[in-house]
C-alpha cells in the first residue's frame, strides 16, 4: 500500500481512494518488472543499427523509449517515492537515451572528435585564448565601472523630475536599450571615424558596452530609488537636508542593496557581450579563438574558448543567484 | 492670544490656497500661531488638514499666499527652505525612520550634515534626546527592532535633535497599538510644559483637551470654527463641527 491506513476519525467522504489497479501498478514489483522487460528488451529486441531496415528500426526503438519514459513517469509521479529513486531513474534515462542516439543516430564520432574536440592540436598555443581571457576580463571590468557610472548619473538626474531633462534621459534609454550591442559597437568603430572621431577598437567597445548597459543600469538605479518609501524623502527634507544630501544618506544607502541583483545580472550578460567586441577586431577572447581557427583550419579553439566562457560565467551566474536569493530572504 | 506682539508670532499664514489640479485642497486658511502656543486641527479626512500642515514646511508646495514663520516670509524665492526647516520639526504618522540607520544614528545624522557638528557632540546631544524620550539603552537598535512607539519617540528625538522653535505633529498616534499612543503622549507633554510652540493634527481628544491652547476645526478646506477645545468640545457652533465631534465621540 503506498499510503498508511488513514485513522478512523478521518471522514469516510474525505478519504483518498486509489483503484486496485493502480495501487499494483505503482507497487515495487510492477516497476522492477517493468525494468526487467526493458532490459530484455534492449538486449534481444533491438536490431542491429547497420543490419535491420530502417522501418523495422525506428518502430523497435519508438517503442522502447514509450515503454521506457512510462515506466520513468510512473516512479517520477508519485509523490511516496523517494527523490533519491527519482534522481536515480532520471540519470538512467538520460544515460538509456544518450546510448541510443550514440549507437542509432548514424554521428561520424571520430570526424567530430577530431573537428571540435581536438584539443591536442591546441598544444602551445593556450596561452593565445589566456590573453584574449585578459583583454575579455580587462573590457568587462572598465565597462562595467563605466555602465555604473552612467547609469547611476542618469537615474540621479531623473530623480530632478524636470521635463527637459527627462526628455532627453528617456530618448537616451530608450534607443540605447532598443538598438542591439552590435549595431551600437560597429556604428562607434566604422561610422564614427567619418565625422572625424576615430576611436580604437577597445576603446569603442568599452563606451558601446558603458552607454549600451548604462541604459539599462539606470533602469535598475531608478526602480532602486523608487523603491525607497516617500516618506524618507520628506522626513529627510524636514529637517533640512538638501535633495542632495537627502539622495547621498538616505536614499541611495537604501536603494543600492535593492538594486545589486539585478546590476550584478546586467554585468554578467555585459561579460557575455564583450564577445561581440571580435567583430570590431578588439583582442578579446573570441576574436583570438576565431584567429586560432583560422591558423589551425580547425574550430576546436571555439569550443575551447566557449568552455572558457562557461568557466568564467557559471560561478557569476551563481554569484547573483546567491545575491538574489539573500535579497528575498531579507525583504519583509 | 491674538493680541499679542508682532515679535511673537511664530507662524502667521495669509489666504493659504493649495490645489492638485482639479482639486481645491486648502481655499484660504490665515491663521496666527505666537510662541508656546500649542494648535490642535481636527477635521474630516480629505479636508486638508494633513495638507496644511505640510505646506507650512513648504513639504508641499503652497499654490498661492503667504507663509511667515518667524516674521520672515517663506514663499519668497531667495529663502532658503532647508534652513526654514531645521526650525520646524515635523513628526509622521507612521514613523519615517531612516530603516538603515540605528536610533542614534538616526538622530545625528541631520545635525551632522546640515548643522556641521561633530560626531562627538551629536552623539552626546543625541544620547541625552535618547534619555528624554525614555530610549537610553535603545541607542544601537535599528528601527525594525522597535516597537510602533519606541520607533515614534526616536522620530520626536530626530526632530528634536535641530533645537526647532516649532514642532509639527502629523497624527503621532494614529498608526500605534492603543497601548503604546500613552508613552508618545507624555513625550509630547513633556515639550508642552518646556514652552515648545506646536501644531498639532490629531484625534486625541483627552490630549488636546489638555494640552492644547486652541483648537482649529477644518473641513473642505477652510478653518469652519476656532477656540479653546473645551468649548468647542462642549458647544460647537457650526453644524459641520457637531456632525464631525458626534460621529467620534
Amino acid at each position: 500500500m503506498p499510503h498508511p491506513p488513514a485513522p478512523p476519525q478521518v471522514a469516510q467522504k474525505f478519504m483518498r481512494k486509489h483503484p486496485a489497479w493502480f495501487i499494483w501498478v505503482r507497487s515495487p514489483g510492477f516497476i522492477m518488472g517493468g525494468f526487467a522487460v526493458l532490459a530484455a528488451y534492449a538486449a534481444f529486441l533491438l536490431p542491429d543499427p547497420t543490419a535491420a531496415p530502417p522501418t523495422w528500426i525506428y518502430a523497435s526503438i519508438t517503442l522502447f523509449i514509450a515503454l521506457l519514459l512510462a515506466t520513468s513517469a510512473n516512479i517520477m509521479a508519485d509523490g511516496s517515492k523517494p527523490e533519491t529513486l527519482k534522481m536515480a531513474t532520471a540519470l538512467l534515462l538520460i544515460g538509456v537515451l544518450g546510448w541510443l542516439f550514440y549507437r542509432y543516430s548514424g554521428a561520424q564520432w571520430e570526424k567530430l572528435t577530431e573537428f571540435f574536440f581536438n584539443f591536442p592540436k591546441l598544444k602551445g598555443n593556450w596561452w593565445i585564448l589566456r590573453n584574449g581571457l585578459g583583454v575579455t576580463l580587462m573590457l568587462a571590468v572598465i565597462s562595467a565601472a563605466g555602465s555604473i557610472l552612467v547609469g547611476l548619473a542618469a537615474a540621479i538626474l531623473r530623480t530632478y523630475n524636470s521635463p527637459t531633462l527627462n526628455l532627453f534621459l528617456k530618448a537616451y534609454i530608450d534607443i540605447l536599450r532598443s538598438i542591439p550591442m552590435i549595431v551600437i559597437m560597429v556604428l562607434l568603430f566604422f561610422a564614427l571615424p567619418f565625422t572625424g572621431i576615430s576611436m580604437g577598437s577597445i576603446m569603442s567597445t568599452v563606451v558601446a558596452l558603458s552607454l549600451g548597459y548604462g541604459a539599462y543600469t539606470a533602469e535598475s538605479f531608478r526602480a532602486g530609488i523608487e523603491s525607497v518609501h516617500s516618506g524618507q524623502t520628506e522626513a529627510a527634507r524636514s529637517l533640512g537636508l538638501s535633495r542632495w544630501q537627502t539622495l547621498r544618506r538616505v536614499i541611495l544607502p537604501q536603494a543600492i542593496p535593492v538594486v545589486i541583483p539585478p546590476l550584478t545580472g546586467n554585468l554578467v550578460s555585459m561579460l557575455k557581450d564583450t564577445a561581440v567586441a571580435s567583430l570590431v577586431a578588439a583582442p578579446e577572447l573570441l576574436k583570438r579563438a576565431r584567429e586560432l581557427y583560422t591558423a589551425k583550419t580547425n574550430p576546436t579553439p571555439l569550443v575551447a574558448a566557449a568552455l572558457i566562457y562557461l568557466a568564467v560565467l557559471i560561478p557569476l551566474v551563481r554569484v547573483v543567484n546567491m545575491l538574489e536569493n539573500r535579497r528575498k530572504k531579507r525583504a519583509p | 492670544m491674538k493680541e499679542s506682539s508682532a515679535a511673537d508670532k511664530m507662524i502667521e499664514v495669509v489666504d493659504l490656497h493649495k490645489r492638485f489640479k482639479d482639486l481645491h485642497v486648502l481655499k484660504g486658511i490665515s491663521t496666527v500661531i505666537t510662541r508656546s502656543e500649542v494648535v490642535a486641527i481636527m477635521g474630516p479626512s480629505g479636508g486638508g488638514k494633513s495638507t496644511f500642515l505640510r505646506c507650512l514646511n513648504r513639504l508641499e508646495e503652497p499654490t498661492s499666499g503667504h507663509i511667515y514663520i518667524e516674521g520672515v516670509d517663506i514663499m519668497t524665492p531667495y529663502i532658503d527652505i532647508n534652513k526654514v526647516r531645521t526650525e520646524i520639526g515635523m513628526v509622521f504618522q507612521s514613523f519615517n525612520l531612516f530603516p538603515h540607520l540605528t536610533a542614534i544614528e538616526n538622530i545625528k545624522l541631520a545635525p551632522m550634515h546640515v548643522r556641521g557638528i561633530s560626531d562627538r557632540e551629536a552623539t552626546e546631544r543625541g544620547m541625552a534626546l535618547l534619555e528624554k524620550v525614555g530610549l537610553t539603552g535603545k541607542a544601537l537598535s535599528y528601527p525594525e527592532q522597535l516597537s510602533g512607539g519606541q520607533q515614534q519617540r526616536v522620530a520626536i528625538a530626530r526632530a528634536l535633535a535641530m533645537q526647532p522653535q516649532i514642532m509639527f505633529f502629523d497624527e503621532p498616534t494614529s498608526a500605534l497599538d492603543p497601548e503604546m499612543i500613552g508613552e508618545v503622549l507624555d513625550v509630547m507633554r513633556t515639550m508642552v510644559h518646556e514652552g515648545m510652540t506646536m501644531v498639532l493634527v490629531s484625534h486625541e481628544m483627552g490630549f488636546i483637551r489638555e494640552a492644547a491652547d486652541r483648537l482649529l476645526f477644518l473641513a473642505d478646506g477652510v478653518i469652519v470654527e476656532e477656540g479653546p477645545p473645551e468649548q468647542i468640545f462642549r458647544d460647537s457652533r457650526h453644524p459641520r463641527t457637531q456632525e464631525f465631534l458626534r460621529a467620534i465621540l
